[in-house]
């Protein structure tokens, strides 16, 4: 006679009775049941604590706020202050975020770009062309490597469909491949945490990752939650 | 800005102070809110009523604590409430079939889309503590105070949602998941 999963799940955080321990030493079965259930416990306490509402989210709320008067009647322009002016790119974070995430697909894409060039025996062009002027605040970089992630997600479509190339690739091998990357950039974290380009790869990893997982569920017809 | 200089405009009615705050820190009060609520569209209006709340409240936080720590346990009262509203006036659907489970370390990336998956799965009560206690890492006592119910009646919640849990993440094969894909 086996212990029920109740018990089971009873002794992820408490301790046996000496009826129990007894089992447990006894059962295999009991055993494995219970460090698969202290696997997914712990597997709980990791579950991101950021989850981006949907966009819809805010304009919904805006509306309500305004009609409970918690929102005063819109200023005069310019009378907002600059800092308190949520950004377009969703603060300084997401700025940088989004740089890295434009650093990385372009860097991904020139990869991509050259190894096709290859295959078709041609070499002389990639993606990622002239950007207009150099950026001089970080701002401005953004932006542009924002606009040169669009020209490069816009080529890569094209070229996909040209060639036949599925949207998507397998997408366990991507969420494998972006879990090795992650823990190469995790561990070069904890010897030098500054490190800037590092901290952009890890970003754009996570990022990544997230959005392969979205995928999956989203191909599967299912919400992400 | 730094956030207290926020909170005071907010506290006017600053459009785009409100909107700072909301960029901030609507991400942590969506998560636990999702996750209690169990389903996309009562979590968007709970979320919702957690800012209205909180923004009508506002005049009393007085930076004794952090703010994010007030308006998270705003967001988790929200949700309890609008648990409680909504089991007044409608019966609990039965939970929907999932498909999951997990054991070799190459399924580890999907285990956390199972996981909320079953999670949405659990009968509600359930989905509360088990949220509450594994993921936001309350006490029973917080538990108990929260739901008004007993440390007793708060643990022995938690184990039948971890069994359950176990069992519904065991249900089907690995590969039913890799079929949907």
């Amino acid at each position: 006679m086996h212990l029920t999963l109740e018990t089971l799940a009873r002794l992820v955080d408490e301790e046996a009775t000496p009826a129990e321990a007894e089992h447990l030493r006894r059962c295999v079965s009991c055993r494995e049941e219970l460090e698969t259930l202290r696997d997914e416990v712990a597997a709980l306490a990791e579950l991101p604590r950021l989850v981006p509402p949907p966009p819809s989210a805010w304009p919904a709320l805006e509306k309500r706020l305004r009609a409970e008067g918690l929102i005063a009647p819109a200023p005069e322009a310019g009378r907002v202050p600059e800092a308190a002016r949520p950004s377009p790119w969703g603060g300084a974070r997401l700025l940088r975020l989004a740089a890295a995430i434009a650093l990385f697909l372009l860097g991904g894409g020139a990869g991509f770009a050259a190894h096709a060039a290859l295959d078709a025996g041609a070499a002389d062009s990639g993606p990622g062309g002239a950007i207009a002027s150099p950026a001089t605040t970080v701002e401005d970089a953004a932006r542009q490597l924002a606009e040169a992630e669009a020209v490069y997600r816009s080529a890569l479509a094209r070229y996909n469909e040209l060639a036949g190339v599925p949207i998507m690739g397998d997408p366990l091998t991507r969420l494998a491949t972006l879990e090795t990357i992650l823990l190469t950039t995790g561990e070069a974290l904890s010897a030098s945490p500054a490190d800037p380009v590092i901290n952009g790869y890890h970003l754009t990893a996570l990022a990544q990752r997230e959005a392969t997982m979205q995928q999956l569920v989203l191909a599967s017809d299912e919400k992400w939650y | 800005m730094d956030e207290s200089e926020l909170i005071e405009r907010a506290k006017r009615g600053d459009e785009a102070a409100i909107r700072a705050l909301y960029e901030r820190h609507s991400p942590r009060v969506y998560a636990v809110v999702r996750r209690l609520a169990g389903d996309d569209a009562l979590a968007e209006d709970w979320a919702q009523d957690a800012w209205v709340q909180a923004l009508r409240g506002l005049h009393r936080f007085r930076n004794e604590s952090r703010f994010s720590t007030w308006l998270y346990r705003i967001a988790v009262n929200s949700a309890l409430q609008g648990r409680r509203s909504r089991e007044r006036r409608t019966q609990l659907e039965d939970p929907l079939p999932v498909t999951v489970p997990a054991r070799s370390p190459a399924d580890r990336p999907l285990l956390r889309v199972r996981l909320e998956r079953a999670l949405d799965a659990l009968p509600e009560r359930m989905r509360q503590v088990l949220v509450l206690y594994d993921v936001e890492g309350y006490t029973h006592a917080e538990i108990a105070e929260a739901l008004g119910v007993t440390t007793g009646t708060s643990k022995s919640q938690l184990f039948k949602a971890r069994a359950k849990m176990r069992e519904l993440l065991a249900a089907s094969p690995v590969a039913a998941v890799l079929e949907e894909v």
